[in-house]
């Protein structure tokens, strides 16, 4: 069955585009940014309340050895948070939803190709695909845009693909204006 | 029958196009007089009283006059119309029986050559009376037509002028910045509001379970409507962007290429459900 290309046809289970996955992925990375702002704020201020600063954490041996292993375990798990919190946060959301947020707010999801249940070996995959995109300076992702069912490499690794799940319709005069631009162009 | 229920003579004959008329030229002529008067005569002295002014009396003696001569107005034309009828009627009895007794005289050869004359001077007589009716017929939609636009036209300038008029919108203005004034310091007014208010807030108490889900409900229903509109233009860009880059790199288009499987779509209503293992 092929897409349907009436600009008010129902879309809902289609492979979702590119700039719809960009902006959930946007909304993922302000929430991820909000959480890890907030928690950052929350330690320094616990720890400047014992009388430690961050940015110079006491040494062990110092007068206060309790207050340097609380600042020195603080900048520790800043760190691990920093790293690894975007990772457990997708492959919570990945393996129970198929929705992060973001997506959930863009109305797209991530399904298995063969229609199956994500399951957590598929999320880590998908996961690991991610960091790979992410490390070839995005063409991983970029390569949505051409890809016949809009995978990215991620996508491909991990034998998954992203669709509307919600009744996706374009926006009719948008589209109107845009085939008037091209036409005029 | 007492005088008050006495029927003037021409009021049982309605509608009466005459005697409306009539009526009209009555009341324009009193109307007029009582005008002209009041203009003439001095206002009289505040703190006389009214039983011991001497024009009291003459007034009603005028009064008395005026409406005798009215009703003579009325009871002559009564009386002519019923003459007229009555007139009529006799004329018309005699026409025929003259007619019948004269006809064999009237036909006779010994009266032919006085015929000719008498008919032609019927003839004329009939030709001048039309004459006059098509000359009445139409000066009478001209007169009305005339009347229509008269009246019509001094309504419409009277409003002009009043639209337009300062001095006018300057009054409407103060009327009702006094209204207001009156109405902000009626203690009548501030208590219906206070009992209405009141009578809100109860009904708010009361309802507070439904007048809460309806505020969710609406809270809910916009931020659907937000959301789905950014969606429908991320949805556009998608399909756009896609269909340039595809373009450029000369690849089909979207809409010539298959979609996902059945098992896949029906995923995006349904994410838990398993298709198998």
């Amino acid at each position: 069955m092929t897409e349907p290309s009436d600009p008010r046809a129902d879309l809902q289970g289609q492979y979702a585009g590119f700039v719809s996955r960009l902006v959930a992925t946007l909304v993922d990375f302000g929430i991820i940014t909000a959480v890890n702002v907030v928690l950052a704020w929350a330690a320094i201020e616990l720890l400047a309340y014992v009388g430690a600063d961050v940015r110079d954490c006491p040494d062990l041996e110092s007068k206060t050895p309790i207050v340097a292993v609380l600042c020195h375990g603080a900048v520790v798990v800043a760190m691990l948070v920093g790293t690894w919190g975007p990772v457990l946060y997708a492959l919570f959301f990945w393996s129970t939803t198929g929705q992060t947020p973001g997506k959930a707010m863009m109305g797209i999801r991530v399904v298995r190709l063969d229609g199956k249940p994500m399951g957590l070996w598929t999320t880590v995959r998908r996961v690991a695909g991610y960091g790979l995109s992410l490390a070839a300076f995005g063409i991983g992702f970029l390569v949505i845009l051409a890809d016949d069912r809009r995978q990215g490499w991620h996508d491909k690794i991990a034998g998954t693909c992203v669709i509307y799940s919600w009744k996706a319709r374009q926006n009719t005069g948008l589209v109107g204006r845009a085939r008037g631009l091209f036409r005029s162009a | 029958m007492s005088e008050d229920d006495e029927a003037t003579p021409v009021e049982k004959d309605a509608p009466d196009a005459t005697a409306t008329l009539l009526r009209l030229l009555v009341c324009g002529a009193v109307e007029g007089t009582d005008l002209v008067l009041r203009l003439l005569t001095p206002s009289p002295e505040p703190d006389v009283d009214d039983s011991e002014k001497p024009g009291v009396e003459k007034d009603t003696a005028a009064t008395l006059a005026r409406q005798a001569l009215i009703g003579l107005l009325f009871e002559a034309y009564g009386a002519a119309s019923r003459g007229a009828s009555t007139a009529g009627r006799v004329a018309a009895t005699a026409g025929r029986f003259w007619g019948s007794v004269l006809e064999p005289v009237a036909r006779s050869r010994t009266l032919a050559p006085m015929r000719l004359p008498y008919d032609l001077l019927v003839e004329i007589g009939s030709r001048e009376l039309h004459r006059w009716a098509r000359i009445g017929r139409a000066e009478e939609e001209r007169s009305r037509e005339v009347a229509g636009r008269i009246a019509r036209i001094p309504v419409d300038d009277i409003v002009a002028y009043l639209r337009d008029n300062p001095e006018m919108e300057e009054l409407v203005r103060r009327q009702a910045e006094s209204l207001i004034d009156d109405l902000a310091d009626d203690p009548r007014l501030a208590e219906v509001i206070r009992e209405q208010g009141d009578r809100y807030i109860e009904h708010l108490q009361e309802n507070s379970e439904a007048i809460r889900a309806l505020v969710q409900s609406q809270s809910a229903g916009l931020a659907s409507e937000v959301a789905d509109s950014v969606r429908e233009r991320t949805v556009t860009a998608d399909t756009l962007l896609e269909r340039f880059v595809r373009s450029v790199l000369r690849r089909r288009p979207r809409e010539t290429l298959d979609g996902p499987p059945p098992e896949v779509r029906d995923l995006a209503e349904h994410p838990r459900r398993r298709t198998g293992d």
